[in-house]
């Protein structure tokens, strides 16, 4: 088996890693990533985000955001928190919030929020 | 009008809902973990169950819940960085119940006993504190 969960380049053309092990460790409180389905959504966020902020405690982090769909005008995402390395970045955890946690309190990065 | 009156309902749902978290608590044996490499502290189930979905409930702090509305864990982000500059009767004890070098500490309910109840209970307190006053995000 490949010690690697997702494998492929960020929208800068870095490389992005998701060990597997990092996923067993997460997915215990995190079971988003205990779907299938989960996995082609975190590909798809890191390939071409919708927004990307700075981590609020981490400069050398960041989170990317993909919008996934709206419950009683609620949107929910899928939320990618990245350590930025030299060559290559790693995938720290991911889950599908249904808020931004940085909004209004630190960088934005890439694209537009303005919900 | 009839959207208002479903957020009001579902806001109700969510105070009894985090009301309930106590009892649920200690019917399964919730743990309190914390993550230093994510930066966020839980109060769930060792595993909290596939399908369960995550609301923010206030500015603080966000739940897990199932289908059927019941908490399924607690996460707080920015634990360290946020929540605890803003709660400063978390920080000594946070000390004291996670003492491990580990990068997902989760506390251990043979050692630190007494100060493991504490903390939870303190916890308990200031979810359903929170949104006691008025802080729901819904």
């Amino acid at each position: 088996m490949s010690n690697y969960y997702i494998k492929t380049k960020n929208i800068f053309g870095v490389n992005v890693i998701f060990t597997e092990k990092q996923r067993e460790e997460k997915m215990l409180k995190h079971p988003e990533l205990r779907q299938e389905s989960f996995a082609d959504r975190i590909k798809k966020t890191i390939e071409n985000p919708d927004f990307i902020y700075q981590d609020l405690s981490d400069k050398r982090r960041s989170v990317y955001y993909s919008r996934e769909y709206a419950i009683d005008s609620k949107i929910v995402y899928t939320k990618i928190i990245l350590k930025n390395g030299n060559k290559e970045c790693f995938v720290i955890t991911a889950y599908r919030p249904d808020y931004v946690k940085e909004r209004s309190k630190t960088k934005l990065l890439y694209g537009k929020d303005n919900e | 009008m009839e959207k208002t009156m479903n957020k009001i309902l579902q806001k109700k749902q969510i105070i009894e809902a985090v009301k309930n978290i106590p009892i649920i608590a200690e019917k399964e044996q919730w743990v309190i973990t914390l993550d230093k490499e994510e930066g966020s502290l839980f109060y769930s189930p060792k595993t909290i169950p596939n399908n369960s979905s995550l609301h923010q409930i206030t500015d603080e702090y966000s739940v897990y819940f199932d289908k059927k509305f019941r908490p399924k864990g607690v996460m707080i982000e920015c634990y360290g960085q946020n929540f605890i500059k803003h709660h400063k009767s978390f920080q000594k004890l946070s000390l004291e119940v996670f003492q491990s070098n580990k990068k997902i500490d989760v506390a251990d309910s043979k050692k630190n006993k007494d100060k493991q109840s504490i903390f939870k209970a303190l916890l308990e307190s200031t979810l359903i504190k929170e949104i006691g006053m008025g802080m729901i995000v819904f």
